[in-house]
């Protein structure tokens, strides 16, 4: 166990920049997510911390050691992949074993440690089957074990969720959470699913264009992004953002605009803080319903606002049907105000 | 299972196919086997002579002789194109930016005819004027000697083949998922124990036809050694083909010569079935 670092670190593809100038501390322990949109290179940095792809420029830190000359087999990490890259012609058992035995580890005490990490995660009855012989879970469960069975220093995993149903994909979210609450083994994690990184992790990064675009607790980033993109990444359904100037004098000084020019200003407003009315309601925004999306206990409704399309939370009782204008209420301290230009959050 | 079900008329379609079949490979077989139950030669009379032509092959000391050359090349020349595929197909595989001109360089000698290639290397080995024998300083008769000779085939047959065996082995290396040999990395294994416990047993499916190619191959090789040697000094280099070849169509003995041909087949047609068995194993 160890705390991890990327210092100033600088990888690219040709034209397609993964890192530039990019540093993160996680701390000894924790469970930190990259998070960001498909494709933008977040496995690149697990296969960097890993030792399976070289840095352009930078340092990584292991326990405080700089790792970035060592190779990966020394690098005390455990990765689980994407693909979980089980070993197809080995059993369950010598998936598991594979890296004690690159340690050295034989006879007893090597059956003794792959029966006690299958035990932990259910695997004892499949021991001596293939990879291709188990289904989808137990196949992410082996992966787990895998990666797990040596304690490694830092534990990376790469989105191991994505290959699953959603029934499958919430119980083994648990599963390892449980397993990090247990052994608390750093962990890096990656995904593009921010509601699994917000469920799993104490710290989130959230990734655009090679560079950090806010690095804080879900709660944080959740409550306070620090611009439209991570604003619009986080949360479901994804903030609303609409140019202050629709606001009437009112609204404008209930969103507390402070003499800031209307025009340079984007509200943030979430779904869950918006409320449609019946139109009859007084002081708020007027909107045009578009369609209804029931969620169960409640119902979301999409609305034309000035041209803008907007989510909201249909208030209790209300009566719209698509057609029907309503009204759109919030509450002042629920809205997020961004710079128009840079996307900044803006903070009163 | 109702795809297991033929259609009425799948005999009618597959009848151009095996029609054609039967014209160009069960009919002559078939011929081959009859006339080696037979005393035939040209302008005489046949003779049923049942088994005979086969007993007198157990007791042809020729044609042991070829089956022993035959089997030795056949043995050594696989196996040193497997290891030496496998060695320039693992370098290939890393060429990274010079990938397509090594390609074209690996296929070259594949890509000669073998008559040629025979001839060439006819020349390397000239005990006077070959470039071998000056590499080596003193004139060395290669072919005329006969354990240098048959060696000096199988090197000819080596340097041909071993590029087919090299490209087969490359595609089955490139079917090894990268994440396979990254996890292994992860997993603490160095490079020769990922070579040995995952990059081999994935390429043992592809190692096996690439040698169930060869050796097949190798079994009924005849124009490298007839064309380098002619089967001599003193039918050291005589191989099966080449013996059959020589009964058949230089003393025009077609009953002899068809019970050879008949024995080619089947020592061919055991190592296939051999090859077949390790092939289902290793898919289990």
């Amino acid at each position: 166990m160890a705390a991890v670092a990327f210092e100033r670190i600088a990888k690219r593809f040709g034209p397609t920049v993964v890192a530039d100038d990019l540093t993160l501390r996680i701390a000894d322990g924790e469970f930190f997510v990259l998070l960001g949109p498909s494709g933008c290179g977040k496995s690149t940095l697990l296969h960097l911390l890993a030792g399976i792809e070289p840095a352009d420029r930078g340092v990584m830190r292991i326990g405080g050691v700089d790792v970035s000359a060592v190779p990966p087999q020394q690098r005390d990490v455990a990765m689980v992949f994407q693909s979980y890259a089980l070993y197809p012609h080995l059993d369950v058992f010598e998936n598991l074993a594979f890296p004690l035995r690159n340690r050295g580890l034989s006879g007893r005490a090597l059956r003794a440690e792959v029966e006690r990490m299958a035990g932990t995660l259910g695997l004892g009855a499949l021991l001596a089957k293939r990879p291709r012989d188990l289904s989808g879970g137990q196949r992410q469960r082996v992966a787990l074990g895998r990666a797990l069975i040596r304690r490694p220093a830092a534990f990376l995993m790469d989105e191991p969720l994505s290959n699953l149903d959603a029934a499958l994909r919430l119980e083994i979210r648990e599963e390892i959470k449980r397993v990090h609450q247990t052994h608390r083994i750093t962990t890096l994690y990656v995904t593009h699913d921010q509601e699994e990184a917000m469920a799993l992790a104490d710290r989130i990064a959230v990734l655009r264009g090679g560079s950090i675009a806010q690095c804080d607790a879900p709660e944080a980033l959740y409550a306070r992004p620090a611009d439209t993109f991570v604003a619009r990444f986080v949360g479901t359904p994804p903030m609303n953002l609409l140019p202050a100037a629709l606001l009437a004098p009112p609204e404008a000084a209930a969103a507390r605009l402070q003499g800031r020019d209307p025009a340079s200003v984007t509200l943030g407003l979430r779904p869950q803080d918006l409320e449609a009315r019946d139109a009859g309601a007084a002081g708020a925004l007027e909107a045009r319903v578009l369609l209804l999306e029931p969620a169960g206990g409640f119902t979301w409704l999409v609305a034309d606002l000035a041209g803008t399309r907007v989510k909201a939370r249909r208030a209790d009782g209300a009566r719209l049907a698509p057609g029907d204008t309503t009204r759109l209420a919030f509450a002042a301290g629920s809205v997020h105000l961004f710079d128009a230009a840079s996307g900044r959050r803006l903070e009163r | 299972m109702s795809a297991r079900r033929l259609r009425p008329d799948a005999w009618a379609l597959m009848a151009p196919a095996l029609l054609v079949l039967a014209a160009v490979t069960a009919l002559p077989t078939g011929y081959v086997v009859w006339l080696s139950l037979n005393e035939r030669a040209l302008f005489r009379a046949e003779d049923f002579v049942g088994l005979g032509h086969y007993l007198r092959l157990a007791g042809d000391a020729r044609f042991w002789n070829a089956l022993g050359n035959t089997l030795y090349f056949a043995a050594v020349s696989v196996a040193l194109e497997l290891a030496l595929g496998l060695a320039i197909a693992l370098l290939l595989a890393r060429a990274g930016r010079a990938r397509a001109f090594a390609y074209g360089a690996v296929l070259v000698p594949w890509a000669v005819p073998t008559v040629v290639s025979a001839r060439i290397w006819e020349w390397i080995y000239n005990p006077e004027l070959g470039v071998l024998g000056y590499l080596a300083g003193t004139p060395v008769n290669w072919l005329g000697d006969p354990v240098l000779a048959l060696h000096a085939a199988i090197a000819m047959d080596v340097w041909k083949s071993t590029p087919f065996v090299a490209l087969l082995l490359l595609a089955g290396l490139q079917g090894v998922p990268r994440d396979l040999l990254r996890a292994a990395a992860v997993d603490g294994a160095g490079a020769w124990t990922t070579f040995r416990r995952i990059t081999l047993p994935m390429l043992a499916p592809v190692i096996l036809v690439a040698a169930v190619f060869r050796t097949i191959d190798a079994l009924r090789v005849f124009d490298a050694v007839y064309v380098l040697t002619g089967g001599g000094p003193a039918n050291a280099t005589e191989t099966l083909s080449i013996y059959a070849y020589r009964v058949l169509f230089q003393m025009l003995d077609f009953g002899y010569g068809s019970a050879l041909a008949v024995a080619m087949l089947a020592i061919a047609g055991i190592a296939a079935l051999a090859y077949a068995r390790l092939l289902r194993g290793g898919m289990e």
